[in-house]
């Protein structure tokens, strides 16, 4: 016996001056099901909602209708009221008779029949209402975090420190990412290895960190507080316990070939550290340029050196299998190939060089010792043209979007020229300078002032040699003439672009990621590093562009929202979502493609036909990766699927009875 | 009351994100707009069942509105694409079967337009209005 | 046409262990209407037929054995075996529980048309384009256009392509203009009013026997919601709001999963234009999703996926 009351509130003035409440009162006890009908002036106060609970004990009300603001207000507020008096929360519904009444329709006389329909309508819906639990799951308090760059060195290091166990995959031999191939970082020309070696350090010596370099996550499955996932380590060929990082092995290595840390500008053995601060500071042996693979299985000199025995030709690949109750996905950015640009050369010629690849010219530890050496003949250059927005705000060839760091650093490399070569003349080609940032505006003011380097606004349109040098022809848009600017060394600022292999990444760990390959985030202003799949979240420049400060900062809050996870010992669900009616479903799976979590897997049932037993397939909901959207029970076609909190009887209902 | 100055009679169905909250916010400013829409609150437009709308429709309800996020905004990341690629073909069938697809309105609203929402329901009721009564008869009946 | 044929598959199935049950046609109470005939045993083959007037469907009967043991072989035509790709495709039947016996279809008959050209109709067979009728009334000798079924006219797709063993060679199908879409067009260009008097006309007569739902290959539930009590989508009473429900709501269940067979049309015993409906959303989908031949099942149904540049008329 559905016994339903109905509290209409007058919210001060706000309701009743413009709906005869009296009037609602009236024609609402007339309703089916409705024993108790009450006005009050403030219900969500204290003494309104003991008014509300006051009542469902006196009247045994199974079902409660407050007639009040909009249930975006203060739908928890009654949904906690009613739960405090033993009756389930969601057996209470909301008419919105403020929001969607009195405050746009002020005439008593049309406003009322409204108020009437929508009570009249939460009361049909209330009448359908079931009593709703949240599920509980535990939490595996263990962290997942993929790339080892600064956003996941600074995420773990957080996790860990909050005494959680984190798990490093890093797909390079070592951790670092690509702020360990910067020199300085803007706009305090910080050494970039000097802030990031003592956390890589850290990272490494956490007994909470495990680090597993030169490793990839395979696939992930499960769900928020329950990952599942396969890691596959990649045979280094070198055992990592018995290695000591001595250095023998690859002094004594015969064979040399182009190190991608330096991007080829600088020669690495076949057995290398990609860079003398590696972590962990162990050699990888690379397979593919190493002559004991690819010749003739002899030479074996690294083996030989090495004392401690740590060379292992014959090692393999590994899976690793573990659980995680959170993942931070890090996995940083690409830079965009300016060998689409034929008019700046197609990347054909050596002195036509990417900003990434000055980092290394002019980093200490870099394959010139620091010394800005053109490629081509190692001349020290004396006029440097710089070029902005290398395939970013380009829609035609490049990216539509800014990468949002290029304006910074090609200020800083204007600044360390000019430090290195103090001769040197810089010139910066621009479509606009974008200093927004702490100090940012100053520091691009610096490379002007200071350090005179010569800004001119417009795009160049073609690069070609001339002699030993290269003419660079643009157009000063300001001046409206064109220029030409010969120049020792140009170098680019390449579009930040999104890992080649991102999106494979996006699906191998479930969550989408958008047109240009970077990582969705739940919300772009209120859930930034979380993802739509519960419990994986991101940081660093995988979601967008973005520099240091920004990841650091993302990464934080990334390790915050995995703490914040990790400080309950069970998660509850809200109980609003998808639930299967096993005996209806078919186990046709139009639902699974529609649902945006992944929340839908298929089980086996076994049912009685005649004297046997049959098994079936059906859709079965993980009320943990379910948000309650309800798109599964509208593909339903059976109706097997349904949202619970809004189900199909429910919208049925208040569709009846909003047209009666 | 002629039947064309009759007030027509609009079911909203409502995204809970995103029209819903520009609802919210139509009241919350004092935008004024007709009494003609009724609203159902759903989470995401994506739950609105095409068998709803018919239902409305047969049940006195002059035009049906649904309402969701803009495209790339929803709330559930991809519910709205799925309730264009639905009404798509829902509104051409309806129209199909004699029901003027200007009474179907799908329309995108996020929580910052309140304005809009209003005028969507002032533009829909007038509409609504010049196109008189779906069925004249049965509006005649119910009256009874 | 080809009983001999079909009875010496089934035989061989069956004898060598192969399939467990084979699923075809056998005489009905009329020659020109048959049964659907299930056999388990090699010596039931003699009661198989296959023949011009072997229209039905049998892909859907498939479902009745899903959960039992064994392999159970069907006759299937080309537009049948779009049935069961709907089928495969819905996960309601798994391929290797199925040995498909595929007709290459010369078309099947209109019983209606051939009993009007020849009233007692008992027979027919196929010489050239044309096709000799015998019965009480004798011999008539009529062109394949005027007795074949309306679908078999414009047929695209008379040969399974994933039949496990083909009873005879491959027939092409007929790329003939599609008729019905100017059946859609001319009810396009009505009024809405018109249209509306058009289909409250039609559906008056539907007596709702679910036989249109009960053949369909995509309507392949386990429970229908026509049959749910709570929620009620669809009233007990036959007035015109819930002729016009069911019809919309079975038309909208199979939008860009029906496989055009026209089964609907043919065992709807009011003849009630149902391909009127599922043509224009098949055309819809083709449409508005730039989908060809829609009515191939596909890994995702269209309404399971979505483009982010979908058109966009709600704005």
């Amino acid at each position: 016996m559905k016994r339903v009351g109905v509290f209409l509130c007058w919210c001060g003035s706000n309701i009743s001056s413009a709906v005869d409440l009296d009037q609602v009162a009236e024609q609402t006890a007339l309703l089916p099901h409705v024993v108790h009908v009450e006005q009050y002036k403030y219900l969500c106060s204290d003494p309104g909602q003991e008014t509300v609970r006051k009542a469902i004990k006196e009247h045994a009300l199974n079902r409660v209708v407050i007639a009040a603001c909009s249930p975006r207000m203060h739908e928890r507020t009654f949904r906690r009221a009613v739960g405090s008096v033993g009756l389930n929360p969601h057996l209470m519904e909301i008419a919105n008779i403020r929001e969607q009444c009195s405050w746009v329709h002020p005439d008593k006389v049309t406003s009322t029949p409204v108020a009437v329909d929508l009570v009249r309508t939460a009361v049909a819906k209330a009448v359908k209402d079931i009593p709703l639990e949240p599920s509980y799951v535990g939490i595996e308090k263990r962290a997942l975090v993929v790339g080892g760059g600064i956003a996941g060195i600074q995420a773990a290091l957080d996790i860990a420190d909050s005494g959680y166990e984190v798990v490093l995959v890093e797909r390079e031999p070592t951790i670092g990412g690509r702020m360990a191939q910067l020199d300085k970082t803007f706009p305090t020309l910080d050494c970039s290895s000097c802030i990031l070696t003592p956390k890589m350090v850290e990272a490494g010596q956490d007994p909470r960190i495990r680090l597993l370099t030169y490793a990839e996550v395979e696939s992930l499955s499960g769900y928020i507080g329950n990952f599942e996932a396969r890691i596959r380590m990649k045979a280094r060929s070198v055992d990592l316990d018995r290695c000591t990082g001595c250095g023998d092995c690859w002094n004594k290595c015969p064979y040399r070939s182009p190190g991608e840390f330096d991007l080829g500008l600088g020669k690495r053995k076949a057995i290398y550290l990609p860079f003398p601060q590696a972590v962990p500071n162990k050699p990888v042996l690379d397979r593919a340029t190493c002559a004991y693979f690819q010749k003739d299985g002899k030479c074996q000199v690294c083996k030989k050196v090495c004392a401690p025995g740590a060379i292992d030709f014959e090692q393999q690949d590994e899976i690793l299998e573990e659980r995680f109750g959170a993942v931070v996905v890090a996995t940083g950015f690409d830079l965009w190939d300016h060998g689409r640009y034929g008019e700046y050369g197609a990347g054909q010629h050596p002195d036509v060089i990417s900003s990434l690849e000055f980092e290394r010219l002019v980093s200490a530890s870099g394959p010139t010792d620091g010394k800005i050496k053109r490629p081509s003949d190692g001349k020290l250059p004396e006029r440097v043209v710089f070029i902005q927005c290398v395939g970013s705000r380009d829609e035609a060839k490049g990216v539509p979007y800014c990468s949002k760091v290029c304006c910074m650093y090609t200020a800083k490399h204007a600044i360390l020229l000019k430090e290195k070569i103090p001769s040197s003349q810089s010139y910066v080609f621009y479509i606009d300078v974008r200093a927004a940032g702490k100090n940012y505006e100053e520091f691009y003011r610096r490379a002007t002032v200071e350090y005179g380097a010569q800004y001119i606004r417009g795009r160049v349109s073609r690069i070609y040699p001339r002699g030993d040098s290269l003419v660079v022809v643009g157009e000063d848009t300001l001046l409206g003439q064109k220029v030409e600017v010969e120049a020792d060394l140009v170098v680019l600022a390449t579009a930040v672009v999104s890992r080649s292999d991102a999106p494979q990444v996006a699906q191998k760990l479930g969550f989408s990621y958008d047109q240009h390959g970077f990582f969705t985030e739940a919300h772009p202003k209120l859930a930034p590093v979380e993802t739509n799949t519960a419990g994986i979240f991101l940081a660093g420049a995988c979601q967008g562009p973005k520099d240091i400060p920004d990841t650091v900062a993302q990464a934080g809050a990334a390790a915050a929202k995995v703490v914040r996870l990790f400080a309950k010992d069970q998660l509850e669900t809200e109980p609003t979502v998808a639930r299967v009616d096993r005996a209806r479903c078919a186990g046709c799976e139009w639902c699974r493609p529609i649902c945006p979590y992944k929340a839908i897997e298929m089980e086996a049932v076994t049912e009685r036909v005649g004297s046997g037993q049959v098994a079936r397939r059906v859709a079965k909901v993980n009320p943990s990766l379910c948000h309650g959207c309800g798109a599964c029970s509208v593909a339903c076609r059976s109706g097997a699927m349904n949202l619970l909190g809004f189900s199909n009887e429910q919208v049925w209902a208040e569709v009846e009875a909003l047209c009666l | 009351m002629s039947v064309a100055e009759r007030e027509p009679k609009i079911v909203g169905f409502l995204c809970n994100w995103c029209s819903y909250a520009g609802a919210d916010l139509a009241g919350t400013s004092r935008t004024s707009y007709p009494t003609s829409v009724r609203v159902i609150r759903v989470p995401c437009s994506g739950r609105v069942n095409p068998q709803f709308v018919l239902r409305a429709f047969q049940l006195g309800a002059d035009g049906v509105l649904v309402a969701g996020c803009h495209p790339g905004d929803c709330h559930y990341s991809t519910g709205n694409y799925f309730t264009r690629r639905r009404f798509l073909l829902v509104k051409r069938f309806l129209d199909y079967l004699g029901i003027d697809q200007r009474r179907f309105r799908l329309r995108w609203i996020s929580a910052s337009e309140g304005p809009k929402f209003a005028e969507t329901i002032r533009e829909m009721t007038e509409e609504l209005r010049q196109l008189g009564p779906r069925d004249a008869a049965a509006v005649e009946a119910h009256a009874e | 046409m080809r009983s001999e044929a079909v009875r010496a598959a089934a035989r061989r199935l069956l004898e060598e262990g192969k399939v467990v049950r084979f699923l075809g046609h056998a005489p009905g109470f009329d020659p020109t209407s048959p049964f659907p005939q299930l056999i388990t045993r090699a010596e039931e083959a003699e009661r198989l037929v296959l023949d011009h007037f072997c229209a039905p469907n049998l892909a859907k009967y498939l479902l009745d054995y899903e959960t039992q043991e064994g392999v159970t072989a069907v006759v299937l035509k080309g537009c049948d075996a779009l049935g069961l790709a709907r089928l495969l495709a819905d996960h309601r039947v798994a391929r290797d529980r199925v040995w498909v016996v595929g007709l290459p279809c010369p078309g099947m008959l209109d019983r209606d048309k051939a009993a009007a050209l020849l009233p007692g109709v008992q027979e027919a067979r196929a010489e050239g384009d044309e096709f000799v009728l015998t019965g009480a009334g004798g011999e008539r000798r009529v062109a394949a256009g005027q007795v074949l079924l309306d679908r078999c006219l414009v047929c695209a797709v008379p040969t399974p392509d994933d039949a496990d063993e083909l009873l005879g060679e491959p027939v092409p199908g007929r790329p003939v203009p599609r008729e019905e879409d100017a059946a859609v067009a001319a009810l396009e260009a009505m009024t809405s009013a018109e249209r509306k008097a058009y289909w409250t006309e039609q559906f008056s007569r539907c007596i709702r026997c679910m036989a249109c739902r009960n053949v369909c290959p995509a309507c392949n539930c386990r429970s229908c919601c026509f049959d749910s009590e709570e929620p009620r989508w669809l009233s007990r009473v036959t007035d015109g709001p819930a002729q016009e429900m069911f019809h919309f709501v079975r038309a909208l269940h199979v939008a860009g999963r029906c496989v055009d067979c026209h089964e609907c049309e043919r065992v709807c015993p009011m003849d009630i234009p149902l391909m009127k409906l599922n043509h224009k959303l098949l055309q819809d989908v083709e449409e508005l999703f730039e989908l060809e031949r829609a009515f191939v099942p596909r890994e995702v149904e269209p309404l399971g996926i979505y483009r982010p540049d979908d058109p966009e008329e709600f704005a």
